[in-house]
């Protein structure tokens, strides 16, 4: 009997001290995707792309102007902090903003190029902040403006950043990896740029593309941007790549790869005062197109040409990793942090003034790509000049 | 029997008649027959018609009538005691009263109208034998007597209940069922304390382990092959005249995960349908806590894109989703409910009604969001999936307590509900074996036959059970 008169009490007590945080699907405004800008006047503008789920054109609707119709509406406020910003923007809706699900953070160049570091310590310490988030620099733009872009594929454009950052070349970078990156002193962050694009002829919405990098210094400044190739190759260093595709021109003509397993490897030695690293680029890959004469299933035939495009490779990656020295000087492929893990001790000493050490670095390349598959033929067209 | 009757049989028939006339005073279906023999000698016949087999009756009746060649019926029996000729007249044997004699000759001619052997409705089976359990005790045993012929099985012969004079039988194999278990059974049928007995049922709220449990702790079929292999796995089983059920004890949780049918069809599609049917019983208990749960306090934990379309179709509904949930979950039980008593033209109808009310209108309407019809339905058919209905309905009723819970306080309170029904389930023991025995405690043969079948050619005859 004793329990029967226990349990409601238990019970209540479960009830009365929970967690009053229930709140209904439907009261909470979808936050997707942030922006952030310098206004003209130097304050900062964070905009915010919020979910209106009544106008999400679901399947039964049948279309019907759907392309003019957007899920979701861009509010904007400027002020000081990204608290009192957040606030503004929950001013102007009726329901309670909810930061869960945010899938990307735009930031304008202008502010880049001011400096992102009053702006991350919220990012680090909201508990509402996704680490998975992707953040991004809008190259030449403002990030508002991304975020307006009503993109055919998908309501948010948030989302189609996103999306498209997973399958274009430069990988996925997240808020995780950028904070990750500021927090050690052997890298330097970097971090995707999308550009809009001119709206072209059959596409009256306008679309987005990622293809360079912002590289950024000590300061969370943005100090330049790479893009392309060399970009690419920027982020194979770092060790993000994945995958690739590549293709190059030998002497007879070009040839294009697929590039799979990409792996990085950095060796730094101590020549004097000199510091000395030995980059090792590896990967296999399969032939895509051959518009050589190369007959790419004879080994004979095959090793040279292995040996010819990696050391082509090897020159342009030398190029680049000098750019990166020269130009911007910023270590944004993490030689610091190998230094750091192969000499701990001297690297105290250096730490301090890596960036000015940095571009001092003599760096070696090593590219060891294999062809694992010449594709369905060897020569490249049948008939002309098979074996003898 | 009132205190002045005499408890022997008299010398003479007219006492006799007299005192059995006084005892089935009003009992309509008592027939006495009184005859006279060649010889002239007065015999007395008391039996219930309907219990009686009259052809072989009047062919005794008339052999009696040659010569008093009593020795010509086929089973007798003489007693002296007037009150066990009355118990026996009442199970449907016939007595025979001789003028002259101090004793009465009972004669085994009872036959009667009885359901015919059918497939056992509530647990039917694709491969396997397809008998049930009759309401008759007599059949049941003989149905499990043909699976077993060996002189080691033993059918104790009970009887119970002061007005009902019920039999039931405590069946076990001698040697595989433990002697401590056997003995604590028939203790525990010693505290069976009632005038009645009308079912099995009656017996198993008596003896069961924990009264105030969801759980029943006490296995019940209608098939005599899962009554012999539960036997045969040192099992014990009541069966009691009139019911088509036996109980089976005791019972582990996993054995309501056992369908008959696993141990006759191939090994390896049983251990994965034994999966899906755990998978299914969590989810009729969990869905729909976890699915409020998750849409009102853990939105983060949804994908991006179903959390949308959730909210889009959410937009505009009324109730907060606990309620809706709630009410749905009610009306899915009503409707169960309802078809499962009215009678099979109508039952249709009513699940007609109810697919049109709950699944189309309600949605149309904007009363009710249209994943909450989803999660209703997915929670029926996972509740379907138990192949023993009555460990189905813990689940059933749990789903409410979790739901509220889950509503007031989020994942939290579904996994403090969980808490308190799995240290209920740990604690819970049937017969002196924990309920979850080989999991909880784990033990040696917890892969013979409990989340996946092993191949019986690779479990030896001393490892089962």
């Amino acid at each position: 009997m004793k329990i029967i008169m226990l349990m409601p009490m238990i019970i209540l007590t479960l009830i009365i001290s929970g967690c009053w945080d229930r709140n209904e699907i439907n009261e909470y405004a979808f936050w997707i995707g942030t922006a952030l800008d310098l206004s003209d006047n130097g304050d900062l503008q964070k905009s915010a792309q919020v979910a209106v789920p009544a106008s999400i054109n679901s399947k039964k609707g049948g279309g019907g102007g759907g392309s003019e119709q957007r899920g979701n509406i861009v509010l904007t406020a400027t002020g000081n902090s990204i608290v009192d910003l957040e606030q503004q923007v929950q001013d102007k809706l009726p329901r309670r903003i909810f930061l869960g699900h945010r899938r990307s953070i735009f930031i304008g160049e202008k502010l880049a190029k001011k400096g992102l570091i009053d702006i991350m310590d919220q990012f680090t310490r909201n508990t509402d902040t996704r680490m998975r988030t992707d953040i991004f620099v809008v190259n030449n733009g403002e990030g508002k403006d991304v975020l307006k872009i009503n993109s055919p594929f998908n309501q948010f454009s948030a989302i189609v950043a996103v999306e498209q950052d997973r399958f274009c070349r430069l990988g996925d970078t997240a808020l995780r990896d950028v904070l990750l990156d500021i927090g050690r002193d052997g890298i330097r962050p970097s971090m995707p740029m999308v550009e809009i694009t001119p709206n072209n002829e059959q596409e009256k919405n306008e679309t987005i593309e990622v293809k360079s990098v912002a590289i950024f210094n000590k300061h969370l400044q943005m100090v330049g941007k790479v893009s392309g190739r060399e970009s690419l190759e920027m982020f194979w260093l770092k060790g993000v790549l994945k995958n690739l595709f590549l293709t190059e021109d030998t002497e007879d003509g070009s040839i294009s790869l697929y590039e799979s397993n990409l792996k990085k490897s950095i060796r730094t030695h101590w020549i004097g005062s000199k510091i000395k690293a030995d980059v090792k680029l590896e990967g296999t890959g399969r032939v895509l197109e051959n518009n050589t004469d190369i007959d790419i299933s004879e080994s004979a035939e095959r090793l040279p040409l292995e040996r010819k495009l990696n050391e082509i490779k090897a020159k342009k990656v030398e190029a680049t990793i000098k750019k990166l020295q020269l130009q911007y000087g910023q270590d944004v492929i993490g030689i610091g942090e190998e230094i750091h893990r192969e000499h701990p001790y001297r690297w105290k000493e250096i730490r301090n003034n890596w960036d000015e050490i940095f571009p001092t670095v003599e760096v070696t390349v090593h590219v060891k790509l294999k062809i694992q598959n010449s594709g369905d033929i060897g020569k490249r067209i049948p008939g002309i000049g098979d074996r003898k | 029997m009132e205190p002045s009757t005499p408890l022997n049989v008299n010398e003479r028939l007219t006492i006799n008649h007299e005192v059995l006339l006084q005892i089935f005073h009003n009992c309509a279906d008592i027939v006495f027959r009184p005859l006279k023999l060649t010889d002239h000698s007065d015999i007395l016949l008391v039996y219930i018609e309907e219990l009686t087999d009259s052809n072989r009756l009047e062919q005794i009746i008339s052999a009696c009538m040659i010569s008093r060649d009593f020795d010509r019926l086929t089973q007798y029996t003489i007693v002296n005691q007037l009150p066990e000729v009355v118990a026996k007249v009442l199970k449907g044997s016939t007595a025979i009263f001789l003028d002259g004699m101090p004793f009465a000759y009972l004669a085994e001619l009872t036959n009667f109208k009885q359901r015919a052997i059918n497939e056992p409705s509530n647990e039917a089976s694709i491969r396997g034998p397809r008998e049930g359990f009759t309401e008759d005790l007599k059949t049941n045993l003989s149905m499990i007597r043909r699976k077993i012929s060996h002189t080691k099985l033993k059918f104790e012969l009970h009887q119970a209940g002061e007005l009902t004079n019920t039999e039931f039988v405590l069946a076990y194999i001698e040697e595989e069922a433990k002697p401590e278990l056997l003995q604590e059974v028939r203790r525990r049928l010693q505290s069976f304390r009632s005038n009645q007995l009308l079912d099995a049922g009656y017996i198993e709220e008596f003896i069961e382990d924990k009264t105030f449990s969801l759980f029943p702790q006490i296995q019940n079929t209608e098939r005599p092959d899962t009554v012999s292999s539960s036997l045969l796995a040192g099992r014990v089983a009541i069966i009691v005249n009139g019911s088509p059920n036996a109980l089976l004890l005791p019972m582990t949780f996993w054995s309501g995960f056992q369908a008959a049918e696993d141990h006759y069809e191939r090994f390896l599609y049983v251990s994965a349908v034994r999966f899906i049917r755990i998978l299914l019983a969590i989810m009729s208990c969990l869905l729909p806590s976890i699915y409020v749960a998750l849409t009102t306090f853990h939105p983060q934990m949804i994908p991006l894109n179903l959390m949308l379309s959730i909210s889009v179709s959410r937009e505009g509904i009324p109730f907060p989703t606990v309620i809706e949930t709630l009410l749905m979950e009610l009306m899915f039980e009503g409707l169960r409910e309802a078809g499962l008593r009215l009678p099979k033209a109508i039952g249709s109808a009513v699940s007609i009604v109810g697919a049109l009310v709950i699944g189309e209108a309600a949605v149309q309407a904007g009363f009710i969001s249209a994943p909450i019809v989803m999660i209703v339905a997915g929670t029926g058919i996972a509740s379907f999936a138990f192949p023993n209905y009555s460990l189905a309905l813990p689940f059933r009723i749990l789903r409410f307590p979790l739901l509220i819970l889950g509503g007031f306080l989020g994942l939290y309170g579904v996994a403090i509900g969980v808490m308190f029904v799995m240290i209920h389930l740990v604690t819970l023991k049937s017969f002196g074996v924990s309920y979850l025995k080989p999991i909880a405690p784990i033990g040696k043969k917890m892969w013979n036959d409990t989340l996946i079948r092993m191949n019986k050619r690779y479990v030896s005859e001393r490892q089962k059970q």
